[in-house]
């Protein structure tokens, strides 16, 4: 980032949060672009302009809405993190199966991890790269293989099937999100921000690795809190994004945080591992929990989203109206 | 409807164009008398998108920066269309006006 547009953004703060976060980005590229070659400051009536501009719209007169930035921004996002997350659960199956496959017992693991790992990093990379249109094309191909794997499972191991029934579901909900994403994440996090959530992510799959494969490394009680660096990490690169997407960002990303916890909460609460058979009744409550946690968590975020923006609204004297 | 409003929606009515775009046209179209800085182009789009006037086309990345193209709404195409109608008429008294000031100073005895 240059100097002259380092000093445009510190004058765009005039501007409130919302806006920031619709515009930001844009006007950015526009007043790069006006801009002569070899200009270090903004032109003193470009400034006085911003800052005239941005008054108002804080006032309230010339500021209404930014329908949908905030979401898609955050879409955007969280369609990358969930799509992290399902590169690592893969990779771990990838490990067990080659595990399996060293120890001269079946391939099958091997191969419908293997598949699932190349999909999945994919659609990672496709993301990054800011190719959004590919990245559904590759999560849709997602879908199928996770549906595949279930289906795959279901007659050799009907409980390995089940444990894996959580993920088309949250593939499904990867595929909707890069459906409503608009906009690169490179472009919603920055660059900084971006650099901070790969760092994360590559930090957390280090440690994962050296924490929990049989290496022979010495073990300590006090490397568990390790796990919480990448989280801590990935938390400051999101608290830099606006507001609106902040909270947009944390509705979704429970979401997809939901889908496996409460499914693996129900497979303790409901003791599976005391069945010898799947029942009826396990198969039904395990599609309940899978349909319903998604919609409830979703309905439950944006009702709080909903009420604080209102309060927030209210504080600074005008009416916000998202999506 | 302000000057560069109407200036904004003239711009979009040939094509949906993003923000450095409209500036360009809207140069060009005035003879380089009026350039929109960014923030009253802003400020007139965000207002424009409130009202319904135009709506965003599509987005693009160009060496990593965000464009955003606008284009002209149904209600939008009607209010430029309302208010060219009343500059029309403005103008064509004007017109008339000026037209009948000038046998007057023309031939205005000695």
């Amino acid at each position: 980032m240059t100097g002259l547009e380092r000093r445009y953004r510190r004058l765009l703060l005039v501007y409130p949060a919302a806006h920031r976060a619709g515009y930001q980005e844009e006007m950015i590229a526009v007043l790069m672009s006006g801009t002569d070659p070899g200009r270090r400051f903004p032109s003193p009536a470009d400034a006085l302009d911003l800052v005239r501009a941005g008054l108002s719209a804080r006032l309230g007169s010339a500021f209404h809405t930014q329908r949908g930035t905030g979401w898609r921004a955050a879409a955007a996002v969280v369609a990358l993190l969930a799509s992290v997350v399902m590169t690592g659960t893969a990779v771990e199956r990838l490990i067990e199966g080659l595990q399996r496959w060293a120890h001269g017992l079946d391939t099958a693991l091997l191969a419908e991890s293997a598949i699932r790992v190349v999909v999945w990093t994919l659609v990672v990379a496709a993301a990054v790269l800011g190719l959004r249109r590919t990245a559904a094309g590759l999560a849709t191909a997602g879908v199928l293989v996770q549906v595949g794997t279930v289906l795959w499972w279901a007659g050799p191991a009907p409980w390995d099937a089940l444990r894996l029934a959580w993920t088309p579901v949250l593939a499904l909900v990867i595929l909707g999100l890069f459906a409503a994403a608009r906009r690169p994440v490179s472009v919603v996090l920055g660059f900084r921000g971006s650099m901070a959530v790969a760092g994360a992510v590559g930090l957390a799959a280090t440690l994962h690795l050296v924490l929990y494969l049989p290496l022979g490394l010495p073990y300590f009680e006090g490397f568990r809190f390790l796990h919480l660096l990448p989280v801590l990490i990935m938390a400051v690169a999101l608290l830099a994004t606006t507001p609106p997407v902040r909270n947009r960002i944390a509705v979704l990303a429970s979401v997809v945080i939901a889908i496996p916890v409460a499914f693996n909460t129900q497979e303790q609460l409901a003791h599976w591992g005391w069945y010898f058979d799947l029942t009826p009744g396990i198969l039904g409550g395990g599609v309940a929990v899978l349909v319903l946690t998604p919609v409830t968590v979703f309905a439950v975020g944006l009702t709080v989203l909903r009420v604080s923006e209102r309060f927030a609204g209210r504080r600074a004297g005008h009416l916000r109206a998202h999506e | 409807m302000r000057e560069p409003t109407f200036l904004v929606l003239t711009a979009l009515a040939e094509e949906p164009r993003h923000g450095y775009a409209v500036i360009e046209d809207v140069a060009a179209m005035t003879g380089g008398r009026v350039r929109l800085r960014a923030g009253t182009l802003y400020a007139a789009l965000d207002r424009l998108r409130g009202e319904g006037l135009i709506e965003v086309d599509r987005e693009e990345i160009v060496q990593s920066r965000l464009r955003r193209y606008y284009r002209l709404s149904a209600a939008g195409e009607r209010s430029l269309a309302t208010e060219t109608a009343r500059l029309r008429d403005q103008a064509a008294i004007a017109e008339k006006r000026l037209r009948a000031r000038r046998p007057e100073l023309g031939g205005a005895p000695a």
